[in-house]
């Protein structure tokens, strides 16, 4: 009997812990860390350190953006177009001769835009959430695209030293924009904490009307997200034009997957109510080490996409396991 | 007496879902050509039309499944990947391991199927959310087919691969005959068949589609494989028209057949959508991308106005459901 009983305990503690959102990333991004820093000894080779820091700063501070929406129910495809579109606005208000801090605040501004405009179709014109992101990325690459006409394949570059330093500059051995990643995390941890907005996007996430009839005003809340998110992901496009030095129609091509794979991998979910913006970190890390560890073995990338999609996999079903059996447990089915 | 009302009563909800979404995206497209033809000399060419159906033909076998699938509620993101991986996988077994062109096209198909099945299976066992299963498979296959990019070092498919797109019958490449023999029929049976209006109650709501008897969880599963199939049959054709196993091949393509489908009637959230309507809508935007070379108008803008026609169709879309 005994036994009988802390094995059920045993179990559900597992369910829990499985349940606990972001415990998965964590301990996958981890475990990769601690095998990559003991298995190979040119990981932590100044220039990987690096490279890892510079791709997962943009990488992850769209992941912040992105899970906020996810939380809250919605999810935005148009990120990888706004990160490049993001980068382009700045390169070419600079190329205008503005600062670059005037130049960095245009940038973020257009993002913000087209997060509004996400918004407000979404929540005042009720166009679905997928279709809205589907036609605002093609519109955001259109735009991109016929900006950079007649520009070949650099498209903008020479931009001011006080601008590339943005991208390149450290404090403390480590670049800027990872701290800046730093910050925003904790600032975002705080806010869906111990916010009231915070806690309102899980509500709405969790149950839409019952929020709504709770007096939660869900449509401005939603639309604030995806503002957020909008922002965030041309200000990750700012970091990598400022990084690189170079804007051209590249940029963000395909990483509104890799960001939303990296945010299902960090115990995100696209039916919402679930999420925390340590999951999105840590899934955008484990991402980005496995993509290292991948060029550190010398085995071809193709490799990586197919382990990332059991992993997500995996991911989803042990996620629809644990939440089916607690549904169970409860009598619900 | 009674039995006629429930049949009127089906008969007006089967029109409303009808009438809207296929004839809407019809009309566009036929005042689109007429407009085309009347300001171009060029467009309404039999050799411009041809090439149009000839473009759409490829993509639309991989539709089938697709609006199936969005007619049930369920959407599958892979299909790029697969209609990739089929091609790639045939013409690997062909070049590198020289096996003859049925069983290549067997095994390929096969293992389509299975995958699609294998996603339906995970779906409906664990309750999952189908985008989020169909993006982890997306990527899965993704990778599957780039492996054999690479191990074919950019070979050129055999002759007897490459032929299969360029099967004519009466001077007509086949892939458009199959186009047309297939919306008619298909079209049809998704109005007439007691069988295929099941889909419309699935779609609809499960838990009733399950009360009066319909095995929801085996027809999303076969719906799945069904979706790779097809995926899978218009990328071997696709591929053999490239003639080389081409990264290209597939990308974006999930997004392609939902504006298609969504232009042509179909709902994310089930319950809606027509075959003729997808085809029509995938016609409408190889027309738009035509018309825009015709015009000589940066062919880049084709996104943008996509994007624009998109969140508008649908937008008008939904404000029309809601005063109904």
């Amino acid at each position: 009997m005994g036994m009988n009983n802390s094995k059920t305990n045993g179990n559900k503690k597992l369910l829990n812990i499985l349940r606990k959102n972001e415990t998965v990333s964590v301990g996958l991004a981890v475990l990769l860390l601690v095998f990559l820093v003991l298995a190979r000894p040119n990981f932590l080779d100044r220039v990987n350190i690096d490279s890892l820091q510079t791709s997962i700063a943009p990488y992850g501070i769209m992941a912040i953006g992105m899970m906020i929406l996810l939380i809250s129910g919605v999810f935005d495809l148009s990120v990888g177009s706004t990160m490049g579109l993001g980068g382009l606005v700045s390169a070419i208000t600079l190329t205008l001769g503005v600062s670059p801090a005037v130049a960095i605040l245009t940038g973020i501004l257009s993002g913000l835009l087209i997060g509004l405009i996400n918004g407000l179709i979404v929540e005042i014109a009720g166009v679905n959430a997928l279709i809205t992101t589907i036609g605002t990325m093609y519109i955001g690459r259109g735009i991109s695209e016929i900006v950079l006409v007649g520009r070949g394949y650099a498209g903008y570059t020479n931009f001011p030293d006080s601008f590339n330093n943005l991208g390149r500059g450290q404090f403390l051995n480590i670049y800027y924009m990872f701290w800046i990643l730093l910050v925003l995390l904790v600032v975002f941890q705080l806010v869906l904490r111990y916010t009231k907005f915070g806690r309102q996007l899980f509500f709405i996430g969790g149950n839409y009307d019952a929020a709504e009839k709770l007096g939660i005003n869900a449509r401005r809340i939603r639309i604030l997200a995806f503002v957020l998110s909008g922002a965030l992901a041309a200000f990750a496009g700012i970091l990598v034009t400022s990084r690189a030095g170079i804007a051209n129609r590249y940029t963000g091509v395909g990483a509104h997957m890799d960001v939303i794979i990296a945010c299902i991998i960090g115990g995100g979910s696209l039916i919402g109510g679930q999420g925390s913006v340590v999951g999105a970190f840590s899934g955008m890390v484990f991402m980005v080490l496995m993509s290292n560890a991948f060029n550190l073995y010398a085995i071809p990338p193709q490799w990586q996409s197919i382990l990332v999609g059991i992993i997500l996999l995996i991911v989803i079903t042990v996620d629809g396991y644990v939440s089916l059996s607690k549904q169970k447990r409860l009598g619900k089915i | 007496m009674a039995m006629s009302s429930t049949e009127t009563a089906i008969s007006i909800s089967r029109k409303k879902r009808f009438s809207f979404g296929a004839l809407t995206i019809v009309l566009i497209t036929a005042i689109l050509f007429a407009f085309l033809t009347f300001t171009s000399d060029t467009f309404f060419t039999y050799r411009n039309i041809y090439a149009i159906f000839y473009g759409v033909s490829f993509q639309f076998i991989a539709v089938i499944g697709f609006t199936y699938l969005m007619i049930i509620g369920e959407i599958d993101l892979s299909v790029g990947s697969v209609y990739a991986f089929s091609g790639m996988f045939m013409g690997y077994l062909m070049v590198m391991k020289d096996v003859p062109l049925i069983p290549a096209i067997g095994l390929s198909l096969l293992a389509c199927v299975v995958m699609g099945a294998l996603t339906g299976f995970l779906i409906v066992r664990f309750k999952l959310n189908s985008m989020m299963v169909t993006i982890a498979t997306m990527t899965l296959i993704r990778g599957l087919a780039s492996n054999f990019v690479k191990r074919m070092y950019g070979a050129t498919y055999p002759s007897v691969m490459r032929h299969l797109s360029k099967i004519k019958f009466k001077d007509i490449y086949l892939t458009i005959i199959i186009m047309i023999i297939l919306v008619v029929i298909l079209e049809i049976l998704l109005r007439k068949s007691s069988i295929f209006k099941r889909l419309y109650s699935v779609g609809e709501n499960r838990q009733t589609a399950r009360i009066y008897g319909v095995k929801s969880n085996r027809i999303i599963i076969s719906l799945f494989a069904l979706s790779a199939l097809a995926a899978g049959i218009g990328g071997i054709l696709l591929n053999s028209r490239v003639t080389y196993a081409d990264t290209a091949i597939g990308l974006g393509l999930e997004f392609h057949l939902l504006t298609a489908a969504v232009l042509g009637g179909a709902s994310l959230y089930g319950g809606r959508g027509s075959m003729l309507g997808s085809a029509v809508g995938l016609i409408f935007l190889a027309t738009i991308l035509n018309g825009m070379v015709i015009f000589n108008i940066e062919p880049l803008l084709q996104q943008l106005i996509v994007g624009i026609i998109l969140i508008i169709a649908v937008y008008v879309d939904t404000r029309l459901n809601k005063h109904e």
